[in-house]
């Protein structure tokens, strides 16, 4: 167990219940933030569950959802009370890594989850079941992904409010505060996404997941210059942290959705926008069947890299 | 469908890398340091070790949330190369890390956010003397 040094705080009678409130606030804009993220994600994955029928899925998609919180919190209680130590650079290289992964599976899903809407739009339930047979398994794997790359980072944040109980209980009520509301954010998105109807549902939930991988990538790129494996770490783009002090509840709430902070690197910027622009056009492209089939008639859709099983292939079921 | 091994291919690294990155805190021979920041304060002792690697264990009071970086010098001489780092510090928070140390001139950063050139000192590493 590391040798802990602990230096008395200053005393101030007067001082002391506004720090403290001010001290809760904090950690609940911490806990808010580290949450945001992944809890939008989780509740976009489980409305698109929940809508198209397969809550037999869910259990699959917790699992996930679990697995990761889980992970994380044992890694960071690990880190924190255990012999072993994270090098700072293993440790920014990690997060930019598993921010890159994330990304690359959200993209993936997001782009699955339109040619899915296709098959929605021409009828063929018995393709949508077959498809999320895989599917199951791959939201479950985004979930967890999702969850698991701001894990570590909020893991070691909470063993650390929890090792400061014993002078004050006020950081972790503020962190765990702060990610419960986070997950009624989530559950709120979750909410809102199941009145949308379902071609709604699809354009709105991709184009958001979209958006929130933009910062993702973004994010990532920063633990990587952090870690020095990419340049450019004080080469901002911006710095508008004068008006918008990081620890705000608007940088906060711009953190948590969109991934922007208040001074980001020239790299990150570029980034960001190579990201984004070109995947939303992308995903708002016209499909080749752009109108919802009145026929039933399966779309001759460009076959994806994946490989969907061939609408043609699979007789009609009326 | 093959997109699922190759999901799951791709997410096995994610498992491996944590254990591949991690290593021991080098028993009983990390230098202890103790460093008291806050906005505008920061005070490290002792200032001068000998050691290879030190145990950085920050106390933050006050205004947060803070930050706490391990600088070394880079190729032009100054401390922009990050060693070690703990961020998230609210008011009355502790948080410790380690960084592998060669000798020479150290610094360390009190800091309110990432763009804050914050409040430093310095630190002194010496090679450890045999007894």
């Amino acid at each position: 167990m590391t040798h802990v040094v602990k230096l008395g705080l200053p005393n101030s009678t007067v001082l002391v219940p506004f720090r403290r409130g001010v001290s809760v606030f904090a950690n609940y804009l911490i806990g808010l933030r580290e949450g945001l993220e992944a809890s939008l994600v989780v509740g976009i994955l489980v409305a698109y569950l929940v809508k198209t029928d397969n809550r037999a899925k869910l259990p699959m998609l917790w699992a996930g959802v679990a697995g990761a919180v889980l992970l994380a919190l044992g890694f960071g209680a690990l880190l924190t009370y255990g012999s072993s130590t994270l090098s700072f650079t293993a440790q920014e290289a990690l997060g930019g890594f598993l921010s890159i992964v994330a990304v690359g599976f959200v993209t993936w899903m997001v782009f699955w989850m339109r040619r899915t809407a296709r098959h929605l739009r021409g009828e063929l339930h018995g393709k949508l079941d077959k498809a999320l047979a895989v599917g199951g398994w791959a939201l479950a794997l985004v979930a967890f992904v999702a969850v698991a790359r701001e894990g570590l980072e909020t893991a070691l944040f909470l063993w650390a409010a929890v090792g400061s109980t014993g002078s004050s209980t006020q950081p972790l009520l503020g962190a765990v505060l702060g990610l419960a509301t986070a997950v009624v954010l989530g559950w709120l998105v979750y909410r809102g996404a199941l009145r949308l109807n379902l071609a709604t549902f699809f354009t709105w939930t991709g184009a958001a997941l979209i958006v929130v991988a933009a910062g993702v990538l973004a994010y990532g790129v920063h633990d990587l210059q952090e870690a020095g494996i990419l340049p450019g770490l004080d080469n901002l783009a911006f710095d508008v942290s004068g008006t918008i002090a990081a620890g705000s509840l608007v940088a906060t709430l711009v953190k948590g959705t969109l991934g922007l902070s208040p001074a980001m690197t020239v790299l990150e910027v570029v980034v960001y926008v190579a990201y984004l622009v070109p995947v939303l056009f992308w995903y708002f492209r016209p499909t080749p069947k752009s109108a919802p089939a009145a026929t039933g008639r399966p779309a001759a859709a460009p076959r994806p890299p994946t490989g969907s099983p061939a609408p043609n292939a699979v007789p009609r079921r009326s | 469908m093959p997109a699922r091994p190759v999901l799951l291919l791709a997410a096995a690294p994610l498992l491996v890398a944590p254990l591949v990155g991690c290593a021991s805190k080098s028993g009983g021979g990390s230098s202890p340091i103790a460093v008291q920041a806050g906005k505008g304060t920061c005070t490290v002792a002792p200032a001068a070790v000998k050691a290879t690697q030190v145990s950085v264990n920050v106390n933050w009071t006050g205004e947060g949330p803070g930050e706490v970086y391990l600088y070394a010098k880079d190729d032009a001489g100054a401390f922009t190369k990050v060693v070690g780092e703990v961020e998230d510090l609210t008011d009355g928070l502790t948080k410790t890390f380690t960084a592998d140390v060669t000798p020479g001139a150290y610094e360390i950063a009190c800091k309110t956010s990432a763009t804050d050139p914050g409040t430093r000192r310095p630190l002194q590493v010496d090679a450890p003397t045999n007894t």
